[in-house]
């Protein structure tokens, strides 16, 4: 059994939603980053704050699906990614400064999404 | 100059619900599943050049030009082969990732259609 830590993520400058507080589980241990050019250095810093592993999205799909994410940290521009992880029951961060839009807003909840994030928005609680 | 050529592969189930609001979501067939649903999918080649205001996109077909480029849109369709068209005849890009476009027929797309971007 790992121990895993839970931290809280703000939103950042311009940004909407949250906070969040992340913990991962056993069942839930992946930080799913599915951003360009890997692992985004917020999925990174999630992951080892919170001892959880961060899995690149776009390589594969993590053991589990959905049940699996701990998170997932998104680069949306405001359309698609922003609903698609909320709608699916995965706590979404969005490196972006965007709001609720686009046909999914409806899934999209302070609860579960925060956006506007940099490292500076991620503390240990 | 063609700064994209590709065809389309796949039309996934959830794509509609974009679509009827004149949306076109692009992603590329290297994305996750998830993605791929709402998304009209092309088989990822090299983007070489950025999409600017007057840019001519052939989709399906029908001529759309660009009105509007918001400023993480170049971005992701790079790193992502990720784009959204939004058929808006927008001269300001509402959301950061959009590609606003003019249009004089809606495109009906198809599997095995191709999307052109000049």
């Amino acid at each position: 059994m790992a121990e895993y830590k839970k931290v809280k993520i703000e939103r950042g400058r311009g940004g909407w939603g949250g906070p969040l507080e992340v913990k991962p589980t056993d069942e839930r241990k992946y930080v799913v980053c599915i951003t360009g050019g890997g692992i985004h250095p917020v999925a990174q810093k999630i992951a080892d704050m919170t001892g959880a592993e961060a899995f690149d999205g776009f390589k594969s799909s993590p053991e589990g699906g959905f049940k699996a994410m701990a998170c997932a940290v998104i680069d949306c521009g405001g359309t698609a990614r922003i609903g698609v992880y909320p709608m699916k029951g995965v706590p979404t961060i969005d490196i972006h400064d965007t709001s609720p839009a686009g046909p999914l807003a409806q899934f999209i909840r302070e609860e579960n999404f925060v956006s506007g994030v940099s490292e500076d928005q991620i503390t240990e609680i | 100059m063609v700064v994209y050529s590709s065809k389309i592969v796949k039309i996934g189930d959830q794509a509609h619900l974009f679509l009827e609001e004149g949306i076109v979501v692009f992603f590329g067939d290297n994305a996750p599943e998830e993605l791929q649903d709402v998304a009209v999918v092309h088989e990822l080649q090299e983007v070489d050049g950025e999409i600017v205001v007057g840019t001519k996109i052939n989709l399906s077909g029908e001529e759309l030009i660009v009105t509007a480029v918001g400023p993480v849109a170049n971005e992701n369709f790079v790193n992502l082969g990720h784009l959204v068209l939004k058929l808006d005849s927008a001269t300001e890009a509402a959301l950061p990732g959009d590609v606003s476009c003019s249009y004089t027929n809606v495109p009906e797309i198809k599997i095995d259609d191709r999307i052109e971007i000049n």
